[in-house]
């Protein structure tokens, strides 16, 4: 506490230290304002709040500058909804002392949420129009306007008084009684509330005892109390009123709970259970595939084995059945040996068999078939030869040229011994205006056979061109020796080993066809 | 009974926040210091 004189701290004393002022009135005065500011701090604290503003109000008057007080009085009016007066003694308050003042931070939290000011400041519009509406009689709009404050801010008093005041007038006793009680939470010392609350409790209580029921439920907290004859019974409540809008609210609450917990709870297990089927399902058929695969892999292996064998077969069958197969060889060896045996001296036939036999090769024979080969080769070959040189110097002389040099050619390769084969076929090419072979031909003769008689005949042609017009003229056939009985019986011997041979060869051809149709059918079935 | 008529006239308007200022400036109440440095003819600091 300060001297009111000179500014010093003041001693317990009734006068100060340093003016000597006389300080006990001013300090029994100051002491009596902060009695007044503890009462209604302690009424602030119980909720009394129409209370804590009279005590406040009291301690101002005693000192205005009270900076304390003063800050608690807008602290209350604030918290009743009293926002103008609450914001007028807070910037009081800070007029009176700028620094280390709480007011500072009240004003800043105000000024920094405009938003929130502004519908406070629509609030108290609504207020003033409601009762402008209750004084022009207009009951029904100012409830209206009235609800809507009050739903917006439940502790504007003024508001929630006036709206009880309605209800009592309108005589909605139990809505004036809740009004009153839901403002009496607000400010439990608003002496007008309770007058109210008392009021619509005593309305109720008349027209249910008129009524001869029992009162309806209060208050959750509170008991009802009713009269039966000579007695007063008082029954604790339970539960609140609820209103059937509250019914269906409550039902579709716990409708979106239900399926909420649905979707967080349960359905995430029933798809995880699903998922895991489908996986199981997933890896029980990629394990199928894979084996499959691995199946059509092994088939598509047998496969290219079986076509393979099949090839194999078909190649072992051409050799057998082709056109350069053993069995052709046989065939031909065979034609050779019968067109022999039936006609020693129709050499041309044997040999243009066994000719047929040299272009095969005769691969893949027995030796048997060799030894008849060699046998007819050597008896035929002569033979054949001087045919082939007599038909072709026959040929020679009729002017048959073409025909001459095919039958004295085959001559030539039967008889490469023959001089007079290689001549005549020369006189053929010279005759058939092919000078140029014909020539090459005469020095063949010429370097071949030195000691032939037609040397010279090819030498006068080679360096003077003298060409010869006389008829071919060819010596006499040498005789072939008959083949012997052993020699007979060798070659039927060899001729029914080559039988045997084929007949052997037939069957593997078809022992090898079969096996081709096997391995054709297997590869199709697999490819099915 | 309670009259309504009779507690109407106890409501007033509320104040507006556009009001705030004139609020502040209308506020002049002497207290009780006032009142007795005035009988005693004394003048003492306002502002702390």
């Amino acid at each position: 506490m300060k001297c009111y004189n000179c500014g010093c701290t003041l001693s317990t004393d009734d006068f100060c230290t340093a003016c000597g002022a006389d300080v006990k009135t001013y300090k029994r005065i100051i002491r009596l304002s902060n009695r007044y500011y503890n009462e209604g701090l302690k009424k602030a604290k119980i909720r009394d709040l129409t209370g804590a503003v009279s005590s406040l109000r009291l301690s101002l008057k005693c000192n205005r500058n009270n900076v304390q007080a003063r800050n608690l009085l807008g602290l209350v009016l604030f918290e009743t909804g009293e926002i103008v007066p609450a914001l007028s003694e807070w910037i009081v308050s800070k007029n009176i002392r700028d620094k280390k003042n709480i007011a500072d931070d009240f004003l800043s939290d105000i000024r920094n949420n405009q938003a929130k000011l502004s519908g406070y400041d629509t609030l108290i519009r609504k207020y003033n129009q409601a009762l402008s509406y209750a004084q022009h009689d207009d009951l029904d709009l100012a409830v209206i306007q009235l609800k809507s404050v009050v739903a917006k801010s439940p502790a504007f008093l003024r508001a929630v008084e006036l709206l009880s005041l309605i209800y009592l007038k309108n005589e909605d006793w139990v809505k004036a009684r809740k009004c009153a009680e839901r403002g009496l939470k607000t400010d439990a010392g608003n002496t007008r509330l309770k007058t109210y609350l008392a009021e619509a409790e005593k309305r109720i209580l008349e027209k249910e005892n008129a009524s001869g029921r029992k009162p309806s439920r209060r208050h959750k907290d509170e008991a009802i109390s009713y009269t039966s004859g000579n007695e007063t019974i008082i029954q604790p409540l339970n539960d609140s009123e609820r209103s059937g809008s509250q019914t269906i609210i409550n039902i579709l609450i716990g409708l979106l709970a239900g399926a909420a917990l649905m979707w967080f709870l349960v359905l995430p297990a029933r798809i995880q259970v699903k998922g895991n089927d489908v996986n199981a399902r997933l890896k029980e058929v990629s394990e199928e595939l894979t084996k499959k695969t691995a199946d059509m892999d092994e088939l598509n292996e047998r496969i290219e084995a079986l076509q393979e064998e099949s090839k194999g077969y078909q190649d072992a069958l051409s050799e057998y059945t082709g056109n350069e197969g053993v069995m052709e060889d046989y065939n031909n060896l065979l034609t050779a040996a019968l067109s022999y045996i039936n006609d020693p001296d129709d050499a041309l036939g044997a040999a243009e068999s066994l000719e047929k036999i040299k272009e095969t090769q005769g691969k893949n024979v027995s030796t048997e078939f060799t030894s008849l080969y060699d046998y007819l080769s050597s008896n035929v070959s002569t033979k054949a030869a001087e045919q082939y040189l007599k038909s072709g110097t026959e040929k020679y002389n009729k002017g048959d040229y073409e025909g001459a040099i095919n039958d004295l050619t085959e001559a030539c390769d039967l008889n490469k011994e023959s001089d007079e084969a290689l001549y005549y076929l020369a006189q053929s090419y010279l005759k058939n205006d092919n000078k140029d072979k014909a020539t090459e031909l005469f020095n063949q003769l010429i370097s071949s056979f030195p000691d032939s008689e037609y040397k010279s005949k090819a030498e006068s042609f080679i360096n003077q061109g003298e060409e010869d017009n006389e008829e071919a003229v060819i010596e006499v056939e040498t005789p072939v020796p008959e083949p012997n009985p052993m020699d007979q019986a060798a070659l039927q011997a060899a001729l029914a080993a080559a039988q045997a041979q084929q007949d052997a060869a037939a069957e593997a051809r078809q022992n090898a066809e079969a096996a081709q149709q096997n391995a054709d059918a297997a590869a199709q079935n697999i490819g099915q | 009974m309670i009259d309504f008529d009779e507690e109407l006239k106890k409501f007033h308007p509320s104040l507006e926040v556009d009001d705030t200022e004139e609020a502040v400036l209308s506020r002049d109440e002497p207290d009780v210091l006032d009142l007795m440095f005035s009988m005693l003819g004394i003048k003492y600091k306002e502002k702390e």
